[in-house]
């Protein structure tokens, strides 16, 4: 019996199976690599779910794809939903030379996972299963005083021409307006100034006027995971935590959550 | 408070030890309170509670990287965690004097306007949770293993995020121990002996902890297995390959006689070669050196992984040895400081070639699941024979087995001119065992207590030549050199020399020499050496070395000094030719005696950093 046997042999009493288009993987974890070190993947009846937090603490990412969007999926019986803690640079790693066409399938033992990168030719490989711990609870739990819907690319242009001037952007909003702009920038200023009448402001809530800031930085690196979307949701509230939602038309979504900024 | 075994434990149960500590000048006290905090530590974290009170994030020997957050990135990290400004944290500074005092009082005025963390989680539903223990060495580990692009940001807000959530004294020691001046003076004997009261009932326990502690030099480890398993349970604790033992050292002796009395009569007298002492661990084909101060040196001497990779026949050791720099044409042993030298160059693969090494083997202390350290040394030097396959530079070191005084001190001479320091006498008696990390009477080093240094060249005459080795092999390449004593006309040994001679100057020496080659000894030579070829005594060379020293092996000055012992150059090296001078002209014994009178000084003690 050859190498191949004993690896399936070694997962036959795998916990949970799933198989997806290698390069969309890639992407998404490309993007996610580049704000969280550890994630943890939870795969449940409904989906896969990915949180994991920036090393600081400071941001949270949660994308979840539901178990439609799969080529084939399957979780055991007997468990609720099986967890996958993996180091996001070692994923990237793997499926780094992924090309469009191939698939990946993914099979969770307890202790273990295999990655096998189906391409030209087949690529497998092990990783402990690690334990990785997101301290923000699954619900999160917030209220906020401003809910705005926006058209997702102006929001990422914004952040892209505030990024060249400083590196702390500012989320102020009143009943009938949403500024985004950026702040402490030596001469050059750049401000985005959004009304009800605005076409890229697609809803507006706003309980009372709020301004709050954050690291450009960070956000940044969350829209280019999420640049298939559309439209975003953001919410905030004076010097508390910003919420993103990003919603793909196979019902996946990608939250993203950022403590203010210090500075 | 008994605790949960698998638990954690709150960090501010740690600051406030520390706090306590400070205030404490008696070292019993200091032993009590910490071993309460020991007690208290569940053995899940006893090991992190080890390190952060040693300062560090490990043993020594596991060479993790350093915290790297200098003074301006702390302050920055403070006045983020704390919603102040750089300027004012360096204000502060300025008037108290001490960053973690400074991270005290703005986290205590922070608190007090109610402001909430930088993290996350402090926005949370749950506010704001204790710091725990593992959440500190964990985020402290992190922030060492930030390298690389954008680490200093990664550092920064690794280090405010944990400060924003910590309580005011919890600040004050997490910055002590950023800054590394936690300055509570506890060293590893007092938590040895804290680990004792803790879990052994009493001091009492502290040797066999001691014992374990010597074997597997990691505290935290250590403690781990005496909080979850007991004292007892570190008796059968056994050396590990990759985990350094904590070197046995030797006493010092000054009379031959009275050394040999103390380790029982017979001995091993052993080489003290003057390098760098090497444990080094053999796990299959991974291959580890420890300092003597459990350092890992592996990298500096890719070399000699690469010799006892190939040179040690078990698939598991730890085996000890002297790692010496040699002449690359003679193999010939070179002074402490060319070693020196060579660790202080960068490119390693560089001055490998132009410094090597040479390793003498002289203790085995585990050979494949053997624990050797309870065994004899006979025992461990048969075993040592049996895995090492020698070559020119991984060799067992130089000893004699002897009851003798006499050959200890003509042994010790030979070392000494053979470019050793001295010579080590152990005991081979029944209870000949290894104790890791003790000083005691089983080894005895007999180092000089005189030297003479040389500070002028002499002129001596070639009577004889031996083959090199190396990548000299089949040239005559070191000269046997003799001094002229006019007053017997003869010519006494002095040294023999192979160093200095550049490849052009060997060949044509090989030349001049060609002619003079005789089939016995000239009569007119007196030698107790027998070189591969003898020469008519013609030509006269200019010899410069480093120290005149006494010589079993040479004949010049024989009896002069000491019965049965003439007078050697050490570390001799060719300066020129001096085709002027006859060979009556030479350097006589009566110049070379009162050369070494007038330089002969009394060594001073040296600070106890070698064996």
């Amino acid at each position: 019996m050859g190498y191949e046997g004993s690896v399936e042999q070694e997962f036959k009493d795998y916990k949970a199976m799933f198989r997806y288009e290698a390069k969309v993987f890639k992407e998404l974890v490309d993007g996610v690599s580049k704000i969280i070190d550890e994630g943890l993947f939870l795969i449940s009846e409904s989906g896969v779910r990915l949180r994991g937090m920036d090393p600081a603490r400071v941001a949270l990412v949660d994308i979840e794809i539901p178990s439609s969007s799969f080529f084939d999926y399957y979780v055991a019986e007997d468990v609720d939903r099986v967890e996958m803690g993996v180091n996001m640079e070692v994923l990237r790693g793997i499926v780094a030379r992924a090309k469009k066409g191939d698939q990946l399938e993914v099979k969770v033992a307890e202790d273990r996972i295999l990655f096998v990168v189906e391409s030209s030719v087949l690529r497998r490989y092990i990783l402990p299963n690690l334990e990785v711990v997101v301290e923000v609870p699954e619900d999160i739990n917030l209220d906020f005083d401003v809910e705005a819907v926006l058209i997702a690319d102006v929001v990422s242009k914004t952040l892209k021409d505030v990024e060249l001037v400083g590196d702390i952007v500012e989320f102020e909003a009143g009943e009938d307006y949403l500024i985004i702009r950026s702040v402490g920038g030596e001469r050059r200023r750049v401000e985005t100034r959004l009304t009800r009448e605005s076409p890229a402001l697609l809803d507006l809530n706003a309980k009372e006027p709020s301004s709050s800031r954050y690291d450009v930085g960070y956000l940044k690196k969350m829209l280019n995971i999420a640049k298939i979307a559309e439209s975003v949701e953001v919410s905030f509230s004076s010097e508390k935590p910003l919420m993103m939602v990003f919603k793909s038309p196979d019902g996946g979504r990608i939250t993203y959550l950022l403590a203010p900024s210090t500075a | 408070m008994p605790s949960d075994p698998g638990g954690d434990m709150p960090f501010r149960v740690v600051a406030e030890a520390f706090s306590s500590m400070e205030r404490i000048t008696s070292r019993t006290q200091l032993t009590l309170l910490l071993s309460r905090l020991l007690k208290d530590a569940p053995p899940g974290v006893i090991g992190k509670v080890v390190y952060i009170i040693q300062g560090k994030l490990g043993p020594d020997w596991k060479g993790l990287p350093e915290l790297g957050v200098g003074e301006k990135l702390l302050a920055k990290a403070i006045a983020l965690a704390y919603k102040s400004t750089e300027s004012s944290v360096d204000k502060l500074y300025k008037n108290i004097g001490d960053l973690g005092s400074v991270a005290e009082r703005l986290a205590r005025e922070y608190r007090a306007r109610g402001s909430k963390g930088v993290t996350l989680e402090a926005f949370m539903d749950r506010g704001r949770e204790e710091l725990t223990v593992t959440r500190v060495y964990t985020t402290l580990y992190r922030i060492a293993l930030a390298q690389g692009e954008g680490s200093r940001d990664l550092k920064l807000r690794l280090l405010a995020g944990l400060l924003a959530d910590a309580e005011p004294i919890e600040a004050k020691y997490i910055v002590r121990f950023v800054e590394g001046r936690l300055r509570v003076g506890i060293g590893d004997a007092t938590i040895l002996d804290a680990l004792a009261v803790a879990y052994g009932g009493g001091v009492h326990a502290r040797p066999v902890i001691e014992r374990a502690y010597n074997l597997r030099a990691d505290l935290g480890f250590i403690a781990e297995i005496v909080a979850s398993r007991g004292v007892d349970a570190l008796r059968g604790v056994k050396p590990e390959v990759g985990v350094p033992i904590r070197p046995m050292l030797a006493e010092r002796g000054r009379d031959p006689g009275e050394i040999l009395k103390k380790v029982g009569g017979r001995a091993i007298v052993e080489y003290k070669y003057d390098g760098e002492r090497a444990q080094i661990h053999k796990k299959g084909g991974e291959i580890t050196i420890f300092s003597r101060r459990l350092e890992n040196i592996t990298r500096m001497y890719p070399d000699v992984v690469e010799m006892a990779r190939e040179g040690l026949r078990a698939e598991n050791a730890i085996v000890e040895g002297e790692i010496v720099a040699i002449d690359p044409n003679t193999l010939e042993l070179q002074p402490f400081q060319v070693l020196m030298h060579r660790k202080r160059k960068h490119d390693i693969h560089r001055v490998m070639r132009e410094v090597p090494v040479a390793v003498f083997l002289f203790d085995a202390l585990y050979v494949d699941g053997e624990d050797l350290t309870q065994a004899p040394l006979p025992v461990r030097k048969d075993r040592l024979a049996s895995i090492v396959q020698e070559s020119d530079s991984w060799r067992m070191a130089e000893y004699v087995e002897t009851d003798s005084a006499e050959e200890v001190w003509n042994f010790f001479l030979k070392a000494v001119e053979d470019g050793a320091e001295g010579v080590m006498i152990k005991a081979i008696h029944r209870e000949s065992v290894y104790t890791a990390g003790v000083r005691g009477w089983l080894w005895v080093k007999l180092k000089r207590d005189y030297k003479s240094e040389m500070i002028d060249t002499v002129d001596l005459v070639v009577v004889g030549a031996f083959y090199g080795r190396g990548k000299r092999g089949g040239k005559l390449s070191s000269l046997l050199m003799a001094a002229y004593d006019p007053e017997r006309d003869v010519f006494p040994t002095v040294c023999k020399v192979a160093t200095g001679f550049t490849d052009e100057e060997l060949d044509r020496m090989n030349e001049m020499l060609k002619p003079l080659i005789i089939p016995r000894k000239h009569p007119r030579v007196s030698s107790k050496l027998e070189p591969d070829v003898w020469v008519e005594p013609r030509i006269v060379a200019e010899i410069l070395g480093a120290e005149l020293t006494l010589s079993p092996l040479h004949t010049c000055c024989l009896d002069s000094v000491r019965p049965g012992v003439g007078i050697s150059i050490r570390f001799p090296r060719f300066i020129r030719w001096r085709d002027d001078k006859r060979p009556e002209d030479a350097t006589t014994p009566q110049e070379l005696l009162e050369m070494y009178r007038r330089q002969l000084r009394r060594l001073e003690e040296e600070a106890e950093a070698g064996l």
